[in-house]
Order: structure tokens, then C-alpha cells, then sequence
């Protein structure tokens, strides 16, 4: 007999965009930091993606080649099992799966027959990392190395901590490719130093990211601020920690700390964006709570103030979009003055939305069209903490309570990984 | 059968299916629910993570149409199917007034095993990751354990008897294709066996009740001994008991119950009374929304998923499981299904199933196991209890009673080809006790072939006016339902169509994939989707495989277009006769020539026919001869088995009266002499 578990699933597939920001949202992104994505998550992915595809290069197979991903997955199937043998397997995709296969004596043979390993192929280090591995330049348009790409992918595996025969991964990647067992003694060291938590690369691979930003920044130049000025981390309350926790507050001052005049101009999108994005939000699952309960209280605005702040976010975005992304929801929450109309044209364009990529909606007008696709905890709790507010600490609740994702802690993060957490400078 | 009890998911089980190299690739599927998830559904079709979002390929939608599932679900429940293929079949269960089509049970046949999954839960996403549900799994596999064979069997029964008459046209063909290979599998069972140790249990067909079952069951495992305990995992309870309720019906059969002993959450407990108990002493049992004891396990899980658990977030948890054990004089049985504690359930206003199993002993322990896998407290609640029920209790969702404006004088409906043409219509089979006045009723709604297709109008027969190939070809994607827009109310009501006559075979027309795109999606290898095509149906490996563009361009030079096709023609070949050669070797040659190797080839031949006839062209004719000619030389090889030319020989033969079907009357001579070599070498005049 089986009792069922409570499955936690990732962001993206909980909420699967129903009110369609992913792509409005994304064009925004692309303006200043297109080489980040939802799924990039640690820079020493670019490593190994660019050392794998070296190591099958001088097997005569290309990313174009036809049994490509399945062999990057051969690869990163015994960089994974190397992790787990450091004991540290933290920010390791796909790690569930590893975790059942038994580590001794496991061949490649063996791995092959696993046939959860080589399920979707598309999520791993090659999906998530070679369309940004190529807006980073270490991959071409055509899908071959570069050779910033060549020399990443020979840092990464540089991360020598031993001698002998096991002492790289190229080495270790020769031998499982023949079909030779995972070493029980793989050096520990090696193992660390590959693994995802490994801390600081060397120098050489530090080098070629710094290298990496130079040429980022000369391609883009309107982002270049981002990586020549980042805001420093302390002291305490910094910038880069207000990102993650005040949203409302962090955009004008980041706004400040920068100079350059399209950057910022491009940094009012975002946070005009952002806010309207959460005034969307808030709508769409304070109705979705309302309709958890039937027969539940009529519609009422969450905050007095709330009608008229939303309405202006909608006004303030629709110019700075004009030129940028084609997206009428702005445009049409920008003419309705009550709480009960916006809400109403929230759910419409969800509906639809959903219609264009045939799926169910979440709900309609009436009711709930399907269950707990939404954690109506946040809003439930937001709701209850605006009683009594000004209009300004309600628009600062809403704002923080849905903040977007742009990327600038991942700057800071690269920064740091390439040794230069004050700035890239030419 | 072991009352063990494990913390698994159905996600979690699917996923130690494809772990298992002996599995090989799925081959049926039928659901049995009270309603469904549009991706939920493709995920396990697809044999892809559950809680995957992908939109489908038309890879997966051959691959879909090859499995030709079967849901059956309640009518009620019927929404916009849109993104639903063709030939995945839909069946509305049209339930009595005040009850619903309850079961739930999925049932994947793989080229290994028949596994059967029962259990409390829908397939939807509150059902996959969310609920508190229960579930038994059964598999049967040559050798394996004999109850669980004796239990599909029971099963095979079952849909036989109260499914095989409820379904229709197409759905009835996926149906009985699912029950050929069930009785296959099974032949090797002793005939006459019954199982032991557990049974099937079901309410609300052919007029049995689950009460009146478990009765016998009790009896002819235990005698004359009675239970005196009830034990009752369940999350709605009868919403007017002092009418008539569960405990009182139980008592009425058991009439030696003393104990009632009940385990729900807050939201049950807020229904649940002493009237629900008829007398019988209360011990009741609450399930937190969100245990403090479940987050640490709901963490790991996250972890081991890569998901990170946001601060603050708090899981909360419905129950849904429906579990029931009876217990005396040292004995006891388990029931787990799709039964509430309710009269509706148990009573036969329902249709559900489940699973009864006889305990170890009496059901004390297990009970007690259930209530520490449900994290319930360990405080007796039931001096809480008020004496009756609130006046509004809150009511079971899947209790939805079908509108007043439901088109119920709608049967079935059915998507049908005008032979000759390439027109296809809809036909409306209408319910018996409707056949004089529907046509009235019919005037209360507006129909339309999706939410902004044309409006549909039915002649006295039932038979809608017919459309262009062009147009029902371009309305099948995103077209799985009619909708019944009822003009006075507004309501609308979307019903989904089977197909029927020459649909049902030639099933490959509904696709809308050309010959060449066939061809392509069966040796292109989309890397996204490696695993939908495990086992025999990988693209070959070999050096000097036949490369082709991936995309067709139907415009292109008829010459190249020849070449193009010539290539992968011979990639084909080449593939099918490694099929041939893998599936005679085999385990049960028969059914694995029958699935990777004739049935493709005639869903092939379907498509090259409708090529042939309806375009009207000598490429399509050339192409059927050529297909006609390859089949001959595999099953006159003198390698092939009896076997094998026995599976082959009707394929040729409808292969050559298709294409004499489709030669014109005044051909060119080169034509007429390329099918007078094609005849020739049919009948063997050819070297």
C-alpha cells in the first residue's frame, strides 16, 4: 500500500507563466543580461559543457552531430558520480537520479542501462548552458568551440589536485568512455575541486571569464556598468542586499548608483515592470483565494488605494515598452478605474493566454477551474499585513511580495567567481 | 498480498518502470477517473516526468496514436480538450442523477508487464503532488506472483462486463485491443483459479453494491466470525446522515459493530457528527493541514529534486485517501479505493473501485501504521463531535451533479468519412428514450466544432453537413470536442467525438502527417524526446544511415521530392527488417510483430493509400507498389518464419487491392506496366 508524498515542484512548472510575463518579461532581460537565464545557475556549468564538448571533439563528435546529448550525458553522469564521492553534490542537476544509481564498480555500460539517466536529455548541463555558453562566445552560431571556448573547457579540466593517472577529468573521461569503472579511489581532492561548491576556480579559468566579460561588454555596451560598477556588498544594508529583500527600495537606488543614461533608462523598465507585474499578480491570486471559498465575499480590492496604484503602474509602463516588446495588458489595465474591472480583465487575459498555448486556465470569471496551482499563502498573508497601510507601504508590500528575476545577483556572482567582485575593468 | 505501507508517488513508481531495462515500451493505456489534467495525461502517456509542461511534438502525437488510450471519465467533468490529439479516446461517463463515475485505476500495459495502479487518486495535479492520496499497484508478468495475475484477471473481467457495452466507435476499438492483449497475457493463468487473498471491489455496477460485496467477501474468507470494529480513513462524509449514512448501512450488514474508529482532517471533521456514527462508539483522529513531522520528509524530497523549498512556505496537505478496514475475532480485511465514507459510495449511487485485501490477523496494527503515514495526531477527538452536522456542510467537488442544461439526449458523437471523398461529417447518436424528441431538444443549442468554429447543423439522421478534407483535417488539431452552447442559460457544454467507419481503419488520416513526415519521425531522432522511443523503435545506430531534411516542403521538385523519399524509403526498409528479425526472437513473437512491425506498416500503407486515391497521382501509386514489394520480400525470405509470412501475408494482400483500388482508369502505359509487374510478382510470376 502507498501513501502519497507531498511533491515540491520547481518554480517554473507551479506557476507555468498563466499570465503570460515569461515573454515580455524576457525581452527585458535580453536588453542588458541575455546570457542569463532562469537555469543558469553556477558558471563552472560553462566549464564543463565547454571540456565535454572538447573531449568529444577529439572523438570526432560535434554538437551538431546526432548523439551529442547523449554523449554530454555520458559525461556528465561521471562528473556527477565524482561529485557524489566528494560528498558534495549541492547545486548538482539531476541529482535525484544519481543518488539511486549504486557508485561501485559502475561502468558506463551500466549507467546506459539506467534508463532514468538518459531521460529527457534536454534538462541537464547541455540544455540549460549552450545557448548561453554561446551569447558568452565560447560557442559559435554554428555550435562550434571558440576558442575562449577551448581554453575555458582546458581551465576547467586543469583543476588538477593530484598526479597519476586519475589526476584530471579528461583523464578520468578517457577511461569511462572505454568502459572502465568510476575508480574507487578517484582522488578525493579532484572529486572537491569539480565539484559545484568547489569555491574559487584558478587563476587561468578566472582569466577566461574575465576575458569572457570584456567581450560581453563591448558587444553591449549599454549593460556595461552593470559589470565595470557593481554596487558593493557591504556595508550592511547594502545594494546587492536590498535586491533580494526590499525590491521597491533597491531599483531607485540602483538607479542612482549607475551613470549612464540608457542603463538607467533600461532600469525604469524593469522596475516598472516589476510593479505592475505585482499588481497583476496580486489580482490574479487574490481572486484565485476568493474563489477557493464558494460563495465567497464579492469582489473587493485588497487595499483602497489599490485600484488607482495599479492603474497608474499600468499608465507608467505602457510608454516604456513602446519600441521594446509588443504586449497589450498594460495597455489595457492603463483605461480601467475599478478594483471589480481590472479583475475582471486579469482573469479575461489569462483565459486567453492560456487558450494560445492550449491549456486549461487556472480559473474563470464564476469559479476554479483547477486546484492548487496557485500558493494563495502569500497573498492571503500580504492581504492581511495591507490593513491599515498607506498607499506607499502597500505598493512597497505588493512590489517586494513579487519580485522578478533580472539578473544582477548573477553579475555579482560571476564578478566574484572571476576574482573581481569590485568590477571588471577594461 | 502484504500490508506493507511506503511513501511513493505514482510519478515515482512510473519512474522505477522505465528504470527497468525488461519493461520495453508501453503499448496501452486506459484510465479510469472522475477527472483529469490535460498534461498530467500526455505526461504519462509520454512516459515523461509528471510534472512536465512541454507542449506536444507531432512526434508524440504519433506515438500517442500508436498507444490509442482510453479515458473514461465523468461527463460532468468534460472541459475543453483542445490540446488533446486525435486518437487519444475520450469517454464521458454519463452517470444515474446524484451520482458520478467515482473509479480510478490506470492500467499501462508494456511490452514486459500489465501493471494496474487503484487507488483514491484523479490524474490531476492536486492527485499527482498534492493530496494525501492511497494506491496499490499490481503487476503481472510471465512468472510473476500468481495473485496479482488472478487480480488482472478479475480486472479484465470487470471491464469486459460493465465497460465493454458503455463504449463506442473508436473508444470500443481501443477497448477491445487492450482486452485482446490482456487475455494474451494471461493465458498461461489456470482457468479456473480464483484469487485468494484479495479482490477486486466495486460499487454501482450491474446494480451490486460494495457493502453487499465486501459482505460476501467477509463470509467466504472468514465464515460465521463478525467484525466489530470499522476503521475509516476518509475525507467527506454523508451530508444528512440522520436520512441515512454510511455507519448506518454498515451496521445494517455487520450488525455486531461496536467501534467506529475515523481518521480525517479538519476539513471532514468539520462535517462529521454523531449521527454519522449510528450509534457505534467514536474514535476519531485529525490529520494537521501542515505537520510540523511532515516538513523535515517534504524537504528531503525537495532537495533531492533540486527544488528549493521557499522560507515560509507552508505545504498544505488535503486528505483524499479512502481507506476502509473491518476487524473481529482476530480477523480483518483492508479496503483502499476510490470509496468515501458515504452511502453514495457504498451503496451503489457511485461508480467506484478499489482494492480488499485480507489483513495479518486483525486490522489493529495496519490501522495504526495508516494513521502514523497520514501524520495524525494522537489526540481522540471525538468528544468534539457535535451532535448533528452543520446545516451547509461543505460538499464533496467530485459530488458535482451534471447541469439541468447538460445535452443529455447526446449519447455519443461520432466523426465519420464519406467514402469516395475526402469529406467527413459529425453523426449525432442520440439516447433511446430521446430518438422522437431530440431534434426539438437539439433547437435549445447552438453547436460548433470548437470554441469559434462554425455553427453545425444536424439533418433528421443525426448527421451534420459534411466538410472539405482540408477543413477537418486543419480543425482536428485543437478540435477534440463539440460545444453545446445552451442559448437560454449561456452555459456551454464542450462533448468529445470518437471516430467511426473507415476512421476506425485507416486511423493514420486523422494524423495529418504526409508519407515522408512519417517516414522521418520514425528515423530523425529528436534528442528532446530520446526516450519516447525506447526498444525497437530507436533510429538506427549504423554508419551511412539515410540522411533527409527534417522538415518537407511539399512544394519542392517532384524529382527530388522521389529522391528524398527513395532514401528514407530505404532507411525504412533497412529498420523494419531489423524489427522483424529482434521481434521473432523474442518473448510472445506474435503480439511484438503485431506492434513494431505490421501495425506500423499498415498505419504506413493507410497513409500511402490516402495519397494514391485522393491526390490522385502515380508518385502515390509507385509508392504503394514499392511498399507492396518490400513487404513481399520479407515474408517470402526463406529466413522468415511461418510465423512472420502468417502476419505478413494479409498485409500484402490488402496492399495489392489497395492499389489496384487506386489505379485510374486510363493510365499512362509505363503505369499500367509497372502495376502488371507489381501483380506479377505478387502472384510469384517474377523472378
Amino acid at each position: 500500500m502507498y501513501l502519497t508524498p507531498y511533491t515540491m515542484l520547481s518554480e517554473e512548472t507551479d506557476s507555468a507563466d498563466p499570465l503570460g510575463f515569461l515573454r515580455p518579461s524576457q525581452a527585458l532581460v535580453d536588453l542588458l543580461l541575455p546570457q542569463f537565464t532562469t537555469l543558469t545557475a553556477h558558471p563552472t556549468y560553462h566549464g564543463f559543457l565547454c571540456c565535454a564538448t572538447r573531449i568529444l571533439k577529439d572523438r570526432g563528435l560535434s554538437v551538431t552531430d546526432r548523439g551529442f546529448s547523449h554523449a554530454v550525458r555520458d559525461l556528465e553522469i561521471l562528473w556527477g558520480m565524482l561529485c557524489m564521492k566528494s560528498a558534495r553534490t549541492g547545486g548538482l542537476l539531476n541529482v535525484t537520479k544519481l543518488k539511486n544509481i549504486p557508485l561501485h564498480g559502475l561502468t558506463l555500460e551500466k549507467a546506459r542501462k539506467q534508463k532514468a539517466l538518459y531521460l529527457r536529455l534536454g534538462y541537464g548541463t547541455l540544455g540549460h548552458y549552450l545557448v548561453p555558453s554561446m551569447t558568452w562566445s565560447f560557442f559559435d552560431r554554428q555550435r562550434n568551440l571558440t576558442p575562449a571556448g577551448e581554453e575555458l573547457g582546458r581551465a576547467w579540466s586543469a583543476r588538477r589536485a593530484g598526479s597519476g593517472k586519475n589526476a584530471s577529468f579528461e583523464a578520468l573521461a578517457e577511461r569511462w568512455l572505454k568502459g572502465e569503472a568510476v575508480p574507487d579511489k578517484a582522488d578525493e581532492a579532484l572529486c572537491l575541486a569539480l565539484s559545484v561548491e568547489a569555491g574559487m576556480p584558478g587563476e587561468e579559468e578566472q582569466a577566461v571569464w574575465r576575458r569572457a566579460f570584456h567581450g560581453m561588454n563591448e558587444r553591449m555596451p549599454e549593460a556595461r556598468e552593470l559589470w565595470t560598477s557593481p554596487p558593493p556588498p557591504s556595508p550592511p544594508p547594502s545594494l546587492q542586499e536590498s535586491y533580494g529583500l526590499d525590491r521597491y527600495a533597491f531599483f531607485p537606488a540602483f538607479r542612482e548608483h549607475h551613470r549612464d543614461a540608457v542603463l538607467c533608462r533600461h532600469l525604469e523598465r524593469c522596475r516598472a515592470f516589476e510593479q505592475f507585474a505585482a499588481f497583476v499578480q496580486c489580482t490574479f491570486e487574490w481572486e484565485y483565494a476568493r474563489r477557493l471559498t464558494p460563495g465567497a465575499s464579492r469582489t473587493l480590492p485588497p487595499h483602497p488605494a489599490f485600484a488607482g496604484a495599479f492603474r497608474a503602474s499600468a499608465g507608467a509602463l505602457v510608454p516604456l515598452l513602446e519600441d521594446i516588446v509588443e504586449w497589450n495588458m498594460p495597455q489595457v489595465l492603463a483605461g480601467l478605474g475599478s478594483y471589480k474591472e481590472q479583475a475582471s480583465a486579469v482573469i479575461r487575459l489569462h483565459i486567453a493566454h492560456q487558450k494560445r498555448k492550449n491549456v486549461m486556465p487556472f480559473m474563470d470569471e464564476e469559479r476554479l477551474l483547477l486546484r492548487d496551482r496557485v500558493h494563495v499563502e502569500n497573498v492571503k498573508h500580504l492581504v492581511d499585513t495591507l490593513d491599515g497601510l498607506d498607499a506607499t507601504s502597500m505598493m512597497r508590500a505588493v512590489t517586494n511580495t513579487w519580485p522578478r528575476n533580472w539578473f544582477f545577483n548573477r553579475v555579482w556572482q560571476w564578478l566574484a567567481w572571476a576574482g573581481v567582485p569590485d568590477g571588471c575593468n577594461d | 498480498m502484504a500490508a506493507t505501507i511506503e511513501e511513493k508517488s505514482l510519478g515515482d513508481l512510473l519512474e522505477e518502470l522505465a528504470n527497468d531495462p525488461d519493461e520495453g515500451p508501453l503499448l496501452h493505456v486506459l484510465v479510469l477517473t472522475y477527472e483529469f489534467d490535460q498534461e498530467q495525461l500526455f505526461n504519462l502517456l509520454l512516459r515523461r516526468e509528471l510534472p512536465d509542461m512541454s507542449p506536444l511534438s507531432r512526434r508524440d502525437s504519433l506515438h500517442i496514436s500508436r498507444i490509442h488510450p482510453l479515458v473514461i471519465y465523468d461527463a460532468a467533468k468534460t472541459r475543453d480538450f483542445s490540446a488533446l490529439p486525435p486518437l487519444l479516446e475520450l469517454h464521458p461517463w454519463k452517470s444515474r442523477a446524484f451520482g458520478c463515475h467515482h473509479s480510478k485505476a490506470y492500467c499501462l500495459v508494456t511490452e514486459g508487464a500489465v501493471h494496474l495502479f487503484l487507488g483514491s487518486f484523479n490524474l490531476t495535479f492536486s492527485g499527482l503532488f498534492r493530496n494525501r492520496e492511497v494506491m496499490e499497484h499490481l503487476c503481472w508478468k510471465e512468472g510473476g506472483d500468481r495473485e496479482s495475475g488472478l487480480l488482472i484477471r478479475e480486472w479484465t473481467d470487470f471491464l469486459r462486463l460493465y465497460y465493454g457495452s458503455r463504449v463506442h466507435a473508436s473508444g470500443a476499438s481501443a477497448l477491445n485491443d487492450l482486452l485482446a492483449c490482456l487475455d494474451e497475457r494471461l493465458a498461461g493463468l489456470a482457468k479456473n483459479a480464483g484469487a485468494h487473498n484479495a479482490h477486486l471491489l466495486f460499487s454501482g455496477y450491474g446494480g451490486k453494491n460494495g457493502i453487499n460485496r465486501l459482505q460476501e467477501i467477509w463470509k467466504a474468507w472468514y465464515g460465521d466470525t463478525s467484525p466489530d470494529t470499522l476503521y475509516v480513513v476518509s475525507p467527506f462524509f454523508d451530508g444528512r446522515p440522520e436520512k441515512g449514512c454510511a455507519a448506518a448501512s454498515f451496521l445494517n450488514v455487520f450488525p455486531r459493530l461496536r467501534d467506529l474508529h475515523v481518521c480525517t482532517d479538519e476539513g471532514g471533521f468539520s462535517t462529521l457528527s454523531r449521527a454519522h456514527c449510528s450509534g457505534m462508539k467514536a474514535h476519531v483522529r485529525l490529520i494537521e493541514a501542515a505537520p510540523e513531522a511532515e516538513r523535515a520528509a517534504i524537504e528531503q524530497r525537495a532537495e533531492d529534486c533540486g527544488v528549493r523549498v521557499p522560507e515560509g512556505y507552508v505545504p498544505e496537505r488535503r486528505l483524499h485517501a479512502k481507506i476502509l478496514l473491518l476487524s473481529g475475532g482476530g480477523h480483518g480485511l483492508c479496503c483502499l479505493g476510490s470509496a468515501n465514507f458515504t452511502n453514495n459510495a457504498w451503496l451503489g449511487r457511485n461508480q467506484e473501485l478499489g482494492l480488499v485485501f485480507r489483513t495479518e490477523g486483525d486490522a489493529a496494527k495496519l490501522w495504526k501504521n495508516i494513521t502514523r503515514g497520514l501524520y495524525a495526531g494522537s489526540g481522540e477527538e471525538s468528544a468534539r463531535l457535535p451532535d448533528h452536522p452543520p446545516t451547509h456542510p461543505a460538499a464533496d467537488p467530485e459530488d458535482e451533479i451534471t447541469k439541468e442544461e447538460f445535452p443529455d439526449f447526446v449519447a455519443f458523437i461520432t466523426l465519420e468519412p464519406r467514402p469516395g471523398t475526402g469529406e467527413a461529417l459529425f453523426h449525432l447518436h442520440i439516447e433511446k428514450k430521446y430518438r422522437d424528441t431530440w431534434q426539438e431538444l437539439l433547437r435549445a443549442y447552438t453547436v460548433r466544432w470548437g470554441e469559434k468554429g462554425a455553427v453545425l447543423t444536424f439533418n433528421t439522421e443525426g448527421n451534420s453537413a459534411p466538410m472539405p478534407e482540408e477543413e477537418w483535417q486543419k480543425r482536428l488539431v485543437g478540435g477534440r470536442t463539440l460545444e453545446f452552447l445552451h442559448n437560454a442559460s449561456g452555459q456551454s457544454f464542450p462533448f468529445p467525438f470518437l471516430y467511426a467507419g473507415a476512421f476506425m481503419e485507416g486511423k493514420e488520416a486523422l494524423l495529418g502527417i504526409s508519407d515522408t513526415e512519417w517516414l522521418l519521425l520514425h528515423q530523425n531522432r529528436d534528442e528532446e524526446y530520446d526516450d519516447a522511443w525506447p526498444g525497437p523503435f530507436r533510429a538506427q545506430e549504423k554508419e551511412g544511415a539515410p540522411s533527409a531534411p527534417c522538415s518537407v516542403d511539399r512544394r519542392e521538385n517532384v524529382i527530388i521530392a522521389m529522391q528524398n523519399y527513395l532514401n528514407l524509403f530505404g532507411g525504412m526498409e533497412s529498420l523494419f527488417q531489423k524489427r522483424l528479425a529482434e521481434a521473432s526472437e523474442a518473448g510472445r513473437p506474435a503480439e511484438r510483430l503485431r506492434a513494431y512491425v505490421v501495425g506500423p506498416l499498415r498505419e504506413f500503407a493507410g497513409l500511402l493509400c490516402r495519397e494514391a486515391a485522393c491526390r490522385d497521382s502515380t508518385s502515390g501509386l509507385f509508392k504503394l507498389g514499392e511498399l507492396l514489394l518490400f513487404v513481399q520480400r520479407l515474408s517470402r525470405s526463406p529466413e522468415t518464419s511461418r510465423l512472420v509470412k502468417r502476419s505478413l501475408q494479409p498485409l500484402a494482400e490488402e496492399l495489392q487491392q489497395a492499389l489496384d483500388a487506386c489505379a485510374p482508369k486510363s493510365a499512362p502505359e509505363t503505369v499500367n506496366a509497372y502495376l502488371a509487374f507489381i501483380r506479377g510478382t505478387f502472384h510469384g510470376r517474377n523472378e
